[in-house]
C-alpha cells in the first residue's frame, strides 16, 4: 500500500489507516525507538504512540512523506522518553551510542561551558550536510537524526554494515574537521 | 559545545534532510528480520490488538488508541540480549577456527555444498603461482570480505608434505647449555594450544619470552619471572645475540617435538625446522604454495577494498610465518598456522593466517586484517579475527582500543606477528580441547577477568559449513573459572574471588563434582600492575602429575597432583 492509499485512509477515518500502517512501518518505528530507548517495551508504546498521534493530527497535517513523518515522530517521542530515564543515561541503546560517537566530533579541550551560538552551529551544520554525497547523507541522517541501528541502515541502503560502520566514522572525523574549521570546537 | 548540543542540532535539521534520507526508507513487516525484530516476536502484535479492539468507523473523535496501546507491561530491566548475542557471536568464531581442524574430509570445495562462493573464490591449479580466479562480485560491495568461514578461499596443494624422518637425537648432557640459555636437555611441560611452557634443570620457560629460575630467589625470596633475554640494552632485534628474538613466536611444539620457524626477514621463510636441546635443526616442513596464497590475498584485499588504487603486497617471500602447528589425537595429520606479514593498500593493513591441512596440502584462511574497518565503533572493540565476519565484528575477544589510538597503531614487519601472536596467547587460557570437545569460557566483555560462561561445544559439530548453528553446551553461566586447562580428564582452572583466597579447582567435563586442589594462603599481597595480578594465583600448569603454581610474592610451588 502506498503512502497515498495510507493517507487516504486516514483522511476517511478507516481503521485499517493503523493496521496497514503498522504493517508498512511499524517496524521502522520500532526500531527507531529501541536504538534511542534500548527497551522493547518501551519501543513498542512508542510505536503505538506513533500511530495514535498519526490518527490525531492526520488530516490535519498531510505529511508529503509518511515514512519520514513517522520517523521523526517516534525520534520525538522516544528522546523524550529518554530525557525521563535520565537517571538510566547510560543504560544503553543506540541514543547514548550515538551521543558517545558524537562526542568525538565535539571532543575539545575548551570550556563545554562556552556558549555556541545554536543559529550558526546550525548552518555549519548544514554547510557539512550540503558538501556530502547524497549516500553519506542519508547515512547520516539515519544515523545521528533517526538512531538507526547500523545493521538496519545497512539493510536500508543496501549496502555492508562494514560499509556504514566505515562511512560513518569517516564522516565524523569530516564534520569534527568542519566544527573545527568552524571555529565551534 | 558537546555532544548533545550537537545532537540537538542536528534534531533541528531542515525537513529536507530527514525526508531524502528516507526517500527510499522501506521496512515492511515481512522483511528479513534481524536481532531487534527477534526480540519483537514474542510481543502481542498490534494489528491483532487492533483487531480484536473492532473500533468504530465514522467521526474524527473515534479513536483507536485503546486498540493501538497495548496493556502496560512493567519496564523490566534494560536487556543484555544485544549483548549476549554478541557474546555467541563471539563463542561461535572461536569455535569456527578449531573447527577447522576438525575439517577432514570437506576441503574439497567442488564436492562442498553451499560453499560456491569459497570454490568460487580460488582454484589453484599450478603451486607455482598461476592467477587463481577472481572473487565473486558480492565480496567487493561491503566493507568486510564476505568470505565466512563456509566460504573461506580454499588452495590446495597436493605436495605440501612434511618430512617423516625421524627427529635428531637430544645429545646434550645435563653441564650442557640449551637453546634458551639454561642448561640441560629442555622438556616439554605444556603445549596446549599457543601456550610453550618448557623446562630444563635450571627454569620454567614461557612461550620462550620469559623463564622462572627453579633455584634462585630474589632478595624477598620470590623466584622472580624474567625476559628469557634481560639484557637491558638489548632490542631483541638481533638474532645472534637474543634469545628472546630467536624464539619467541618461532618456537613452538606439537607435543612431542620442538620446532622453529624460520624468521620471517630470512632468506626462506617459508621453511619450518625441527630443533633439538642442543639448536640443531633438520628441515620438517617446507611452504610451497605460497605464490597462489598471495594471489588469493592479493584479490582479497583489492575486494575488500575497492577504493584502494593498487595493492601493494611485500614480497612474496617475505609473507609468510608459521605460527603454530599442531596435531590432533594420534592422527598423523600436522595442521600448521601459518600467518603473513601485513600487507599494505593505502592506508590498509591485510594480515591473513592460513590453516594447512598437511594431510591433503589444502589450506583454509583465515584473515586478520588490522585497519579502520576491523573497529567496531558501537563497542569500540578491535576484531583480531574474522572467520565470521559480520558476527566476528561484535564480539571478537579483543581488547578495547579507542579510535584514534588504533589509527595511531603502527606495526611494523618485524613486530606485528609477535603481536598477533600474543593476543592469541591471551586468548588461549580460555579453552581446551579434551575429549573430543571444545571447552571455552566466554569473555563477557573486553577485560581478561571479567565473568563469563563455561560451554563446550563437540568438536564433531563444528563442521565449517555450519558454525552458526552450533548450539554449546552451557556448562555454567556465570563461571568464575580462569586459566582453563585439561589434564587426565578433568578440567583445572583458577577461581578467584573478590573477597577471600583464590583456588585452584577441578571438575569433570561436564562441570561436575568440583574439588578444590589448591587454595591460595596469601591474597594479593604485592603491588599490582595488572588486573590479572590482583589476585595470589597468576598462573598454573600441569605436568607429569604435578601441578605448578606460581603466587604473588610466593615462589613456585610444585606439588603433586593428587586424584580428586
Amino acid at each position: 500500500m502506498t503512502d497515498q492509499e495510507l493517507l487516504a485512509l486516514f483522511i476517511q477515518r478507516d481503521e485499517r489507516a493503523v493496521s496497514e500502517t503498522q504493517k508498512q512501518y511499524g517496524r521502522l518505528c520500532r526500531h527507531i525507538a529501541y536504538g534511542i530507548l534500548s527497551s522493547k517495551e518501551d519501543a513498542e508504546e512508542i510505536a503505538n504512540d506513533v500511530l495514535m498521534r498519526a490518527w490525531d493530527v492526520i488530516p490535519r497535517e498531510k505529511p508529503q512523506n509518511l515514512g519520514a513523518f513517522l520517523a521523526v515522530m517516534t525520534r520525538n517521542l522516544s528522546t523524550n522518553r529518554l530525557d525521563q530515564y535520565t537517571a538510566q543515561r547510560r543504560g544503553g541503546g543506540q541514543h547514548p551510542a550515538v551521543l558517545d560517537e558524537l562526542a568525538e566530533c565535539t571532543a575539545s579541550a575548551e570550556n563545554v561551558e562556552q556558549a555556541v551560538d545554536a543559529r550558526l552551529l546550525d548552518t555549519a551544520l548544514r554547510q557539512f550536510l550540503d558538501a556530502l554525497t547524497a549516500e553519506q547523507r542519508a547515512v547520516f541522517m539515519l544515523r545521528y537524526y533517526y538512531a538507526l541501528p547500523v545493521p538496519d541502515i545497512a539493510e536500508q541502503r543496501q549496502i555492508g554494515v562494514s560499509k556504514v560502520k566505515v562511512m560513518l566514522m569517516r564522516l565524523r572525523k569530516r564534520l569534527n574537521e568542519h566544527l573545527r574549521k568552524g571555529g565551534f570546537l | 559545545m558537546n555532544e548533545r548540543d550537537l545532537f540537538d542540532a542536528i534534531g533541528r535539521l531542515p525537513e529536507q534532510y530527514r525526508t531524502e534520507a528516507f526517500s527510499s526508507v522501506q521496512m515492511p513487516e515481512q522483511a528479513e528480520k534481524n536481532e531487534i525484530d527477534a526480540m519483537f516476536e514474542s510481543s502481542v502484535r498490534t494489528e491483532a490488538v487492533c483487531s480484536a479492539a473492532e473500533p468504530q468507523r465514522g467521526t474524527a473523535e473515534q479513536k483507536p488508541a485503546a486498540a493501538i496501546r497495548q496493556t502496560e507491561q512493567p519496564k523490566p530491566h534494560r536487556s543484555g540480549l544485544i549483548g549476549l548475542t554478541a557474546i555467541a557471536a563471539a563463542v561461535a568464531l572461536t569455535v569456527g577456527f578449531f573447527a577447522w581442524s576438525m575439517r577432514q574430509e570437506t576441503l574439497d570445495p567442488a564436492a562442498k555444498p553451499g560453499s560456491s562462493a569459497g570454490a568460487d573464490f580460488i582454484q589453484q591449479s599450478d603451486i607455482s603461482g598461476e592467477p587463481v580466479t577472481a572473487l565473486p562480485e558480492n565480496t567487493a560491495d561491503s566493507g568486510f570480505s564476505t568470505t565466512t568461514a563456509a566460504d573461506s578461499p580454499i588452495v590446495s596443494a597436493e605436495d605440501e608434505r612434511y618430512s617423516t624422518a625421524e627427529p635428531l637425537p637430544e645429545s646434550l648432557s645435563d653441564s650442557e647449555v640449551n637453546l634458551l640459555g639454561g642448561h640441560g636437555p629442555l622438556r616439554i611441560a605444556e603445549s596446549i594450544n599457543y601456550n610453550l611452557v618448557l623446562e630444563d634443570q635450571d627454569f620454567w620457560y614461557f612461550n620462550a619470552y620469559s623463564k622462572v629460575s627453579k633455584s634462585e630467589t630474589n632478595q624477598y625470596g620470590v623466584h622472580e619471572e624474567k625476559l628469557l633475554c634481560d639484557d637491558p640494552g638489548c632490542k631483541h632485534q638481533r638474532e645472534d645475540n637474543c634469545l628472546r628474538y630467536r624464539c619467541e613466536c618461532r618456537l613452538m611444539s606439537d607435543g612431542q617435538s620442538l620446532f622453529l620457524a624460520a624468521d620471517n626477514q630470512s632468506e626462506d621463510p617459508t621453511q619450518l625446522d625441527r630443533i633439538n636441546s642442543s639448536g640443531e635443526t633438520q628441515p620438517f616442513f617446507s611452504l610451497k604454495a605460497y605464490p597462489a596464497l598471495r594471489r588469493a590475498l592479493e584479490q582479497l584485499c583489492a575486494a575488500q577494498y575497492p577504493d584502494a588504487e593498487s595493492v601493494n603486497l611485500f614480497s612474496p617471500k617475505l609473507d609468510w610465518r608459521f605460527m603454530n602447528l599442531f596435531r590432533l589425537g594420534d592422527e598423523d595429520i600436522y595442521y600448521m598456522v601459518i600467518g603473513t606479514t601485513l600487507s599494505e593498500a593505502e592506508q590498509h593493513y591485510f594480515n591473513a593466517g592460513f590453516l594447512l591441512n598437511t594431510k591433503d596440502g589444502s589450506f583454509a584462511m583465515l584473515h586478520l586484517t588490522l585497519n579502520e574497518a576491523r573497529y567496531d565503533p558501537d563497542n569500540r572493540i578491535l576484531c583480531l579475527s574474522d572467520v565470521m565476519p559480520e558476527q566476528a565484528v561484535k564480539g571478537v575477544p579483543a581488547q578495547e582500543i579507542m579510535l584514534y589510538d588504533m589509527n595511531q597503531i603502527q606495526f611494523t614487519k618485524e613486530t606485528h606477528t609477535e603481536q598477533a601472536a600474543a593476543k592469541i596467547i591471551y586468548m588461549a587460557d580460555r579453552w581446551c580441547l579434551e575429549d573430543g570437545r571444545l571447552i571455552f569460557i566466554r569473555v563477557n566483555g573486553a577485560e581478561s577477568d571479567a565473568p563469563g560462561a563455561a560451554v563446550r561445544y563437540s568438536l564433531e559439530a563444528c563442521n565449517l559449513n555450519q558454525l552458526k548453528d552450533i548450539e554449546a553446551e552451557v556448562l555454567e553461566e556465570n563461571t568464575k573459572k580462569l586459566y582453563l586447562t585439561a589434564a587426565d580428564g578433568r578440567l583445572y582452572y583458577i577461581i578467584k574471588e573478590t573477597i577471600g583466597p583464590d583456588r585452584i579447582c577441578s571438575c569433570d567435563l561436564n562441570g561436575q563434582n568440583e574439588v578444590t586442589v589448591f587454595e591460595s594462603e596469601t591474597v594479593g599481597k604485592i603491588g599490582y600492575l595488572y588486573p590479572m595480578q590482583n589476585s595470589a594465583f597468576q598462573r598454573f600448569l600441569i605436568s607429569n602429575g604435578r601441578i605448578v603454581i606460581l603466587e604473588n610474592g610466593e615462589p613456585y610451588q610444585i606439588k603433586q597432583l593428587s586424584e580428586p
